[in-house]
């Protein structure tokens, strides 16, 4: 699981039943779509590997 | 849509209270998803923290269909990610403008559902488009939640010193950490000419006194 693609990823989030995807980005620097795909890359990763705690909010 | 923005910081007032005396954020992300549920497209807000460090994209909502309840039938349910690198002002907005997603994003053009429109969307994110493109929704959803995130974190009901004359950037420093909001946020809502334009698309101010 670990070895997928963006693409390959991200196909198997929208077949599991992902209806939607937004991103709200940090804009400091030179920002480059393989950078951001980089990122995404590294939530979805850590979405499919349970690297995630669930939390109330951000207070 | 900033109409909401207005009815959803007086319900959230009356019944919170937006304090600006303490240490406390005016505005807290963890008790407002459920004025955006009952307005949204979006029946169950969740939120996470990722244990990964990014570069860029601090946090995403990911929408999901069809998850059936017993006396429920099909429901829709939302989950919001932040990376945990990124600073609390940081992470505050970007759950916060995530969550305006679960009300915004109203028709199937405004989603992102394939590789194809995932990669188009991040190629136009790293772009910056600043003005609204008009031929790709997601893409306008996107700096409208992000708008509407920065309405209500710091909402222009404490920004109407500024409607002539711009806060100093001293100024800008304190209202940033009073309202937990990034900076860059602050320093855009008090300019006067950003500030006279939210006030006339609000129409109407709320007493948040």
């Amino acid at each position: 699981m670990t070895d997928m693609t963006f693409d390959q990823r991200f196909q198997k989030a929208f077949d599991g039943g992902l209806a939607d995807i937004k991103f709200f980005v940090r804009r400091e620097g030179d920002i480059t779509p393989e950078a951001l795909m980089n990122d995404a890359l590294a939530f979805q990763t850590a979405i499919d590997s349970g690297n995630v705690v669930k939390v109330d909010g951000v207070d | 849509m900033l109409e909401n923005v207005g009815n959803i910081l007086k319900d959230y007032h009356k019944t919170h209270g937006i304090d600006l005396s303490g240490d406390q954020p005016p505005v807290k992300t963890s008790l407002l998803h459920p004025y955006i549920e009952e307005r949204g497209v979006v029946d169950r807000i969740s939120i996470y923290e990722a244990n990964i460090e990014t570069k860029h994209i601090v946090a995403k909502v990911q929408k999901f269909r069809g998850e059936t309840g017993p006396y429920s039938g099909i429901l829709d349910h939302a989950n919001i990610y932040y990376a945990k690198n990124h600073n609390y002002c940081w992470r505050r907005f970007g759950v916060c403008k995530e969550m305006y997603h679960c009300m915004i994003d109203r028709n199937v053009a405004d989603r992102v559902a394939t590789v194809d429109s995932l990669t188009k969307l991040l190629e136009l994110l790293a772009a910056d488009t600043t003005a609204l493109t008009g031929d790709f929704s997601p893409l306008n959803r996107e700096q409208e939640a992000e708008l509407l995130a920065l309405e209500t974190l710091f909402p222009v009901e404490f920004r109407t010193d500024y409607l002539e004359t711009p806060a100093d950037e001293e100024a800008v420093l304190a209202l940033s950490q009073k309202f937990r909001i990034p900076l860059v946020h602050a320093r855009l809502a008090c300019r006067p000419t950003y500030n006279q334009a939210i006030i006339r698309l609000r129409g109407r101010l709320e007493d948040l006194g």
